[in-house]
């Protein structure tokens, strides 16, 4: 088996049956996690921008991040009406002002591409205090929540 | 029989047991408060940090690592301070001090050694960009409680680690801030616990307000660098540098953006430029370890 980590604000996508895709503490961070089990390719998008600061940005944002992910899942065999997309992340504090909600505004424009493009996620394991690791199998395109108490859930 | 009428002396065990704890290196607070001198030079500063082959050795790795793309190794001690500069050599001598403190196990607040020593220099580096990004002028202050600001954790961890499972039982059976479930159950909560510490280290005395404050909303609005230094840690939490479980189970002041003078945009702004600092604090970890 092998591991690929994937760093934050970064995408990995394989078709390796062997391969493990894993992002660690996502905090308020989204990852966006697509499979297609017929195709045996998977991948996940590490989001940490909602939108643009303007300012030379170099750090792509959830929409641009979606958008690169579909295309390699696409470059790699997968095919659009088998894909499926499960969201984890987006932990949010007990309280936080709307312009700081960085997670509720991940999830938020995320949903909404997905709609945009008629998709809905099949799977979630989003928000609340809790901070979360998610790893997909390529070869069964199992995605798993890992929680900070090592517990696994199957989304 | 009524254990509500027990005396509980946990609260004094935990007190008693911070004057026990090994003290933070007189050879760094002399370096700093040469380096903070006008009069003196860097010869002064080589002169006292050279005593300690620690700090020696973690000082020209910093400066021989690829952060610096020097084409040539540097193996003199003062021409390596010279190259760092001021800002540098109070990060490198501060990490290098609070890394034996930071690389612990902390079971109660589910922690590894690498969670706490990754979000301890994560916040530090985080509020170098931010005080830069918010035109904060205390940045070196800023940075030392940054990297001392969960040292609190350390001290309860050890002396009421089991009670501690209790603090986070009910925390999430309230949903309460976890500050709160801390002194309903210890009668401190770690903020309080870091600050005492602080002070028995003779830091100054902003800086353990800072780290006192730096979970209670209604406090750290009241003071520049408290806020800049909560901000720096919801950056880190919201970023998932080594977060806790305590991690989100806080709130934040509604004022804090506006306090520190930014928008929503600047908020974006500091998330991103945190995001490149994680480079640097993996180095500096990579180096210290090493």
């Amino acid at each position: 088996m092998q591991e690929v980590i994937v760093e934050r604000a970064s995408m990995a996508v394989s078709s390796r049956p062997s391969t493990v895709i894993t992002a660690r503490s996502l905090g308020s961070t989204l990852a966006v996690i697509v499979t297609d089990p017929c195709a045996g390719v998977a991948g996940i998008g590490h989001c940490v921008l909602p939108g643009t600061s303007g300012k030379n940005q170099a750090t792509p944002t959830v929409l641009e991040q979606m958008r690169e992910l579909f295309k390699h899942m696409l470059q790699e065999g997968a095919s659009a009406k088998d894909m499926k997309v499960f969201l984890c992340g987006a932990a949010t504090f007990l309280h936080e002002p709307k312009e700081m909600a960085l997670g509720v505004k991940l999830y938020q424009k995320a949903v909404k591409a997905l709609e945009k493009n008629g998709l809905s996620a099949s799977g979630e394991h989003v928000g609340g205090p809790l901070n979360r690791s998610v790893s997909v199998e390529v070869g069964s395109a199992n995605a798993r929540v890992i929680l900070p108490d090592k517990k696994e859930i199957l989304i | 029989m009524n254990t509500a009428l027990c005396p509980d002396f946990t609260l004094e065990a935990v007190y008693e047991s911070m004057a026990s704890l090994p003290v933070f290196p007189k050879i760094v607070h002399e370096a700093l408060r040469v380096l903070d001198n006008p009069e003196k030079n860097i010869s002064d500063v080589a002169k006292i940090i050279r005593l300690d082959h620690g700090l020696v050795a973690n000082i020209l790795k910093l400066t021989n690592s690829a952060m610096f793309g020097l084409s040539q190794q540097v193996s003199d001690l003062e021409t390596a301070l010279a190259l760092l500069g001021q800002n540098r050599i109070r990060e490198v001598l501060i990490a290098s001090a609070a890394m034996p403190y930071l690389s612990r196990d902390l079971h109660g607040y589910e922690m590894s050694p690498e969670d706490l020593c990754f979000h301890s220099v994560g916040c530090a580096m985080i509020s170098e960009v931010v005080s830069q990004r918010l035109g904060f002028g205390r940045s070196a202050e800023l940075f030392t409680a940054a990297i001392l600001h969960d040292v609190g954790k350390i001290v309860l961890d050890i002396y009421v680690g089991p009670r501690l499972l209790e603090v986070l039982d009910r925390s999430r059976r309230d949903d309460s801030d976890f500050s709160v479930a801390e002194w309903e159950v210890i009668g401190t909560d770690h903020a309080v616990a870091g600050s005492s510490i602080l002070q028995q280290w003779e830091f100054p005395r902003d800086i353990c307000r800072a780290v006192r404050t730096h979970h209670d909303p209604d406090l750290y609005i009241q003071n520049r660098l408290s806020a800049m230094l909560a901000f720096c840690n919801i950056l880190a939490v919201q970023l998932g540098l080594g977060v806790g479980a305590d991690g989100f189970r806080y709130r934040i002041s509604d004022e804090l953006l506006y306090v520190l003078g930014c928008d929503e945009k600047d908020y974006l702004d500091c998330l991103e430029l945190s995001l490149r600092a994680l480079e640097d604090a993996r180095e500096v970890i990579n180096l210290i370890y090493a």
